[in-house]
């Protein structure tokens, strides 16, 4: 193996583990942000149900 | 512009956590690197898919909506991945690639100079792959040292009430780290799954002879002239002791259990089983007893203390390879009959904790821990009373299946039918973890294959599932 495929097949690794992070990190926006729009329907719901 | 902020934020902790991973020097030829790369960028789109289908699936369950802007970047990931591997491909296919230095004294370069290199024998492949396995697998074990270490200093600063208002700072930080930690594991575990899957296609491709050696003897074999690879495989068969059922059991005095509940019991869900709701309980054990899949389990140990258990009938485990555990439910989901998803980053003194941890939680609710075990072998059946039903009572005597009577507070005992009755049990003397450890309880190859043809038919399987998994890869 060349110097030249060693590097490559570094900075491949390391664009990798990059993506792999940003994957994680919107999957857990998103699942944060569901979080977030279930809260607001339990509380729209809860205002219902005090306006009553 | 938030949103550019947090990504400017996650782009800029990206690079200082990539530039803390250190990456192996690559000894495998730049081939095997490929199709390395190749199984690493599918291992990422399928986990992602997987993780994204989930969530999508909570929204439309709960009416709720995903941000399309959070999709459309999973996908712009998804092409960053596949040009990233085009890229890697093309710089590799630049100069014609050389053999791979390979350690095996007994192997001139020169005449694997005059092989083509296409035409290679995959052993010297699977060695390479072995040493880029066994890299990240030590590189894991060191994180969990680490993660230990963070643990008991977490431990320490609360123990009581008043150190941990003191320390609530402290606890946070050291948490934190835990968990930057945790994600470097995940990570190295998903290059590990990339490269295993690599190494099963190349150990496939051995002829029969070779195969009857285990991965492991193969790489001890390929470097024993090399003390350093030795001394690293050497740990690593260690660590798996560890991590193994039986000595686990045998350190903490505990009992590994799989429990298997009726097909009248609680629905259990399609991500979690492969097995239907109306499957009886007796083929269930069948299937367990003949395909040895990853399996979900629980410990309880004999001390006299009401114990928790997901289901009161099921199978004793005698050994295996302890992949995760936890001290609850971890809801782990099936990847296939020898792998569970969503597992907890679990050290080898986590599976001592989740394992000596008492079951009975504050107002007295019992509960149950979660253990996700690899390649189980069982010591026999394990039920909850001395009388069996019909079915149960047919297959232990089909398969010679010993069985177990536990009384619900962790002693475990050693049964015999009642004479001129097929269902009742006389309890016999009790066992001990390490009685169970020794045992030696396996179905002969010939009769397992017949078990398999028997219990692996369509109407059992959740196949309309597994079809849509298989659709959306």
């Amino acid at each position: 193996m060349t110097e030249k495929q060693k590097q490559a097949w570094k900075k491949f690794q390391n664009k990798i583990s990059l993506i792999r992070k940003k994957q994680t990190d919107i999957l857990a926006n998103i699942s944060k942000k569901l979080d977030e729009q279930h809260i607001e329907k339990i509380r729209g719901k809860l205002k219902i149900h005090e306006n009553k | 512009m938030k949103i550019n902020k947090e990504l400017w934020g996650i782009k800029t902790e990206q690079k200082s956590e990539a530039k803390k991973r250190e990456i192996p020097v690559p000894q495998e030829s730049p081939e095997i690197l490929i199709r390395q790369a190749e199984a690493a960028v599918a291992n990422l789109q399928r986990s992602g898919d997987q993780k994204f289908n989930e969530q999508a699936a909570r929204a439309a369950t709960e009416g709720l909506r995903v941000d399309n802007q959070d999709k459309d970047a999973l996908d712009a990931l998804r092409q960053d991945a596949i040009s990233a591997e085009q890229k890697l491909a093309a710089e590799f296919s630049e100069s014609p690639p050389k053999i791979a230095e390979i350690n095996d004294n007994n192997v001139k370069q020169t005449d694997l100079d005059k092989k083509d290199t296409r035409f290679r024998d995959p052993s010297t492949d699977i060695s390479n792959v072995f040493v880029s396995v066994l890299e990240n697998k030590l590189n894991v074990e060191n994180i969990f040292t680490e993660i230990d270490k963070i643990q008991q200093n977490i431990d320490s600063l609360q123990e009581n009430s008043i150190k941990k208002i003191f320390n609530h700072f402290k606890i946070k930080k050291l948490a934190a780290e835990r968990s930057t930690k945790e994600e470097q594991v995940s990570a190295l575990m998903q290059d590990i799954a990339s490269a295993e899957h690599l190494l099963s296609e190349l150990y496939g491709q051995i002829d029969e002879k070779h195969q009857a050696k285990s991965i492991m003897q193969y790489a001890k074999d390929h470097f024993r002239n090399d003390p350093e690879r030795m001394d690293q495989i050497n740990k690593l068969e260690n660590e798996r002791k560890k991590r193994s059922v039986e000595s686990a059991m045998m350190r903490n005095n505990t009992f590994i259990f799989h429990g298997i509940r009726d097909e009248k019991s609680g629905p259990v869900g399609s991500r979690a089983s492969n097995l239907k709701q109306e499957t009886p309980q007796d083929i269930r054990i069948k299937i367990a007893l003949a395909l040895e899949p990853s399996l979900s389990t629980s410990s309880f140990k004999n001390d006299g203390a009401k114990q928790g258990l997901w289901s009161n009938t099921g199978l004793l485990l005698r050994s295996g390879h302890i992949d995760a555990a936890k001290s609850w439910d971890m809801h782990t989901n099936i990847e296939g009959v020898n792998n569970r998803g969503n597992l907890a980053i679990t050290t080898a003194s986590d599976i001592d904790r989740v394992m000596q941890e008492k079951r009975v939680l504050s107002g007295g609710v019992v509960w149950y821990n979660e253990i996700v075990v690899r390649n189980p072998k069982y010591a026999g059946l394990c039920v909850g009373s001395l009388e069996l039903n019909a079915d149960l009572a047919r297959l232990a005597e089909e398969l010679k299946l010993p069985v177990f009577f536990h009384d619900g507070k962790g002693q475990v005992y050693e049964t015999s039918p009642e004479p001129g009755s097929k269902s009742k049990l006389v309890q016999g003397k009790e066992v001990f973890p390490s009685d169970i450890a020794n045992s030696e309880y396996d179905i002969p190859q010939q009769e397992r294959r017949d078990l398999i043809k028997e219990v692996v038919r369509d109407d059992i399987f959740h196949i309309d599932e597994r079809i849509k998994d298989a659709q959306k890869l």
